[in-house]
């Protein structure tokens, strides 16, 4: 599981790379088009069959943050969709708040 | 040496070369710690622990040294969401609280919420319209 973690973060960080380096997409372009791809493959099915399979690589990559999104707009009802992933949004949120109060930019 | 060999010569392709096999190894290794994570801790502590690794480092500025020398290893998994908030919330902190930090907060991260969320939305419609057929 380890390694199958590794190949597969290894590769989809390595397409974002790819895609970074021969396009003018920005990484903001490029994150946001790979959660509707992570939406569109838990829309056939695959992402959970990709996390049966892969495990933690599979949940760390921001594709698995749109599949969240769908199973959870799927099972939960549309409006209740954000509760799969608010785990994740509110630690950023309240880490990014206490981390600019205490921290300053240096340049 | 002509115009041509010069070009040739500083068109930058083995820094691609270098770039993806930099990112592929950055996100393995990331891949392969949260598989880690999730085994040993769990799912939510994985989430917690990278969300925090991140801010922190984006606030004592080592960060933007990662991102730069990692590249797209670091954004595309989690890491990379939380460094976006809480860059834009420290780049525009001077500004104040309101038009500065809480204008700006979502500046990256707000793009990945809104297409995700729309995303989601349309397809779990077709979903449910595939379903009455």
């Amino acid at each position: 599981m380890i390694i199958k973690s590794f190949l597969f973060t290894g590769a989809v960080c390595l397409i974002a790379q790819i895609i970074k380096d021969n396009t003018r997409l920005t990484s903001g372009h490029i994150t946001s088009l790979f959660v509707s791809i992570g939406a569109l493959l838990g829309f056939f099915g695959l992402y959970d069959k990709i996390i049966d399979c892969v495990g933690g690589g599979a949940r760390v990559v921001i594709t698995s943050f749109g599949n969240t999104l769908y199973t959870t707009a799927l099972e939960e009802g549309i409006l209740n969709m954000l509760s799969g992933v608010s785990l994740g949004i509110t630690t950023a949120i309240i880490m990014a708040f206490i981390i600019t109060l205490v921290f300053r930019v240096k340049d | 040496m002509n115009y041509n060999e010069i070009v040739k010569r500083l068109t930058p392709k083995e820094k691609r070369m270098e770039n993806a096999v930099k990112a592929f190894i950055a996100g393995g290794v990331m891949g392969a710690a949260s598989e880690i994570l999730v085994s040993t801790f769990g799912i939510d502590t994985m989430y917690i622990f990278w969300i925090v690794l991140a801010s922190l480092l984006t606030g004592m500025g080592i960060a933007d040294t990662i991102v730069d020398f990692l590249r797209m290893g670091v954004i595309i998994p989690i890491t990379g969401f939380a460094h976006s908030m809480t860059a834009s919330a420290l780049e525009y902190r001077e500004e104040g609280l309101i038009t500065g930090i809480g204008a700006n907060f979502m500046k990256l991260a707000g793009s990945v919420i809104l297409y995700g969320m729309i995303s989601a939305f349309i397809l779990v419609l077709l979903r449910r319209l595939l379903w009455l057929l």
